[in-house]
């Protein structure tokens, strides 16, 4: 299975990937430094923070952002890995090896998922680095430092959200699979991240996590049957 | 007779749609076999039956002396247990196997020695030197570290040929290799395989529509026509079974049709769409038959006499299934 993976990112030319990744934590992670310590997120004329309710501490923002951003990133792989792979015929070749299905399909999910998951936890941990390395220099900051880098549970609480965050993620792969459309996919991953994060007024689920762990549920059970049912589907084109 | 690919009564309905209907072929260990039918008639349909990708919606499919349909058939067996051990039988067969299918599909943006050593990597084989082996043999060399969307359409097609040749398969299975190649290169193809055959013992399947190619390089013809095989039969029987005939072609067709009927009281002649009179009755000489049309004034233009090819023979039998 290893190798398996390893050749889903050496073709998808998973290189790129990591060079986006590399630039987008840069750039959330100058997004947050400036929010935190130089005043960007502030109100001009009171000079107070202008952020949305239940946003004040720092790590709502930095998973706000890592979130949403992984949620859109997974969507991008899983269009690429999987859905394009259905549409271009690659799937058939990679059917025609003497492996079995089941096990081709399960080193593509888990291709994206672990990419995405290390993805996550290393961009989480790099934009808390870079505040937690930003108190050393400033005496204040717009918001609440409310994390704890020195503590287990800091660690626990991103491994959980971060895993939870990217198995969310795939529900915009079977939005993909269904609609033979890598487009589809990606929008999905959109929507996936307006329910998720988004608000509606005063009402948001960005805090809930028992839908979060219903939604992650819901697409373990949709990768498990699409890796029972791969097995006996067609390969009609 | 032990077949290295056999299939019995093999069927498939997709979306309600009978495509193939009892289909049962026999390939035999080293030959070339020669997959013949129009567009549509279920060629690639079978092709994925044998290769996997399809699952038979009955009867059964035998490679390598193992059965590898999905479809556990009429027997009484736990269709669990039935599934899992066909599906490694199946996996058993890929590995002796080289395919391709349709139209070549790659990796567009590797290179064609990249998407070569890709296939390696799945098939498990890493024999030293196969790569370029292939890449001589079908004479990619040069294009080799090349993005293979820059390729066209033949060179993606020798490249597919190369990949499906790469692991020494014992059964190669090749869906119309040569659309797409320049004359130069289906020869090359032909001889190509023909060597396989003969040197290495390799069993070829291969689907075609240039029946000329086929019949030039296949030990056995299989007929297939609106997804039923209408016959399967070896080169040497239909040599011994064709048809010997007089072909001409008269000045003035009206009257040569005439002068056949009547003068020469004939009833097994035929007019082609070309023009021409094919006259298929025994005995009768080419100089008897130019001197009555001359006499009777319809013209000769050209006469000869000629032997069925394996073309006649191919629109006989699916003329038949049109009728």
């Amino acid at each position: 299975m290893r190798k398996l993976i390893w050749l889903e990112w050496k073709k998808n030319r998973t290189g790129r990937y990591v060079r986006n990744a590399f630039v987008l934590a840069t750039l959330l992670a100058l997004l947050v430094y400036g929010m935190a310590f130089l005043g960007i997120a502030d109100d001009p004329v009171t000079g107070t923070l202008d952020m949305a309710p239940g946003m004040s501490g720092i790590s709502a923002v930095v998973e706000f952002l890592t979130n949403s951003v992984s949620f859109v990133f997974t969507g991008v792989m899983l269009a690429a890995f999987v859905v394009s792979a259905y549409k271009n015929g690659t799937m058939a070749l990679m059917f025609s090896y003497p492996i079995g299905r089941r096990k081709l399909f399960s080193a593509q999910l888990l291709a994206v998922w672990i990419f995405n998951f290390g993805t996550l936890v290393l961009t989480k941990l790099f934009l808390y680095g870079c505040l937690e390395l930003g108190k050393r220099f400033h005496e204040t900051s717009s918001f609440q430092l409310d994390f704890q880098m020195g503590s287990l549970s800091f660690y626990s609480a991103l491994f959980l959200s971060s895993a939870l965050v990217v198995t969310i993620g795939f529900l915009a792969l079977f939005v993909g699979l269904f609609t033979k459309s890598s487009k589809a996919t990606v929008i999905a991953s959109f929507l996936v991240v307006f329910l998720i994060q988004g608000s509606l007024g005063e009402i948001s689920l960005a805090g809930n996590y028992g839908f979060r762990l219903v939604l992650a549920f819901l697409a373990l059970i949709l990768m498990a049957e699409s890796v029972v049912m791969v097995e006996k589907r067609d390969m009609l084109s | 007779m032990t077949y290295l690919l056999e299939t019995r009564g093999l069927g498939k309905e997709i979306r309600k749609q009978r495509i193939v209907t009892d289909l049962s072929m026999h390939v035999k260990k080293g030959e070339i076999y020669g997959f013949l039918g129009p567009n549509g008639a279920g060629k690639t349909t079978v092709l994925k039956l044998v290769t996997g990708l399809l699952k038979p919606t009955e009867g059964e499919i035998v490679l390598f002396g193992k059965r590898t349909g999905r479809n556990g058939g009429t027997e009484k067996v736990d269709r669990r247990e039935y599934g899992n051990r066909a599906d490694r039988d199946l996996s058993y067969a890929l590995k002796r196997m080289g395919i391709l299918l349709e139209f070549p599909v790659f990796y567009d943006w590797l290179t064609g020695r990249e998407n070569l050593e890709l296939h390696r990597e799945y098939m498990g084989y890493y024999r030293h030197g196969s790569i370029e082996e292939v890449l001589r043999l079908l004479r990619l060399e040069e294009v080799a570290d090349r993005p293979v969307k820059d390729y066209s359409l033949g060179t993606k097609e020798r490249l597919g040929i190369a990949r499906a040749m790469l692991c020494r398969p014992e059964l190669l299975i090749l869906d119309e290799p040569l659309n797409g190649l320049d004359p130069e290169g289906i020869r090359q193809v032909r001889e190509l395989l023909k060597g396989l055959s003969l040197e290495y013992g390799v069993t070829v399947l291969i689907s075609s529509h240039i029946l000329s190619e086929v019949e030039s390089i296949a030990d056995t013809v299989g007929i297939l026509s609106k997804g039923r095989l209408k016959e399967e039969i070896s080169m040497k029987e239909l040599l011994e079974k064709s048809v010997s005939f007089v072909e001409v072609l008269a000045a003035d067709r009206k009257k040569a049709a005439f002068l056949f009927a009547e003068a020469l009281n004939l009833s097994e002649f035929q007019m082609m769409e070309d023009g021409k009179f094919r006259i298929y009755k025994e005995g009768i000489s080419v100089e008897r038959l130019a001197k009555i049309l001359t006499e009777g004034g319809a013209g000769v233009l050209s006469i000869g006499r000629k032997t069925e090819t394996l073309e006649d023979y191919f629109l006989k039998l699916v003329g038949e299934g049109l009728q």
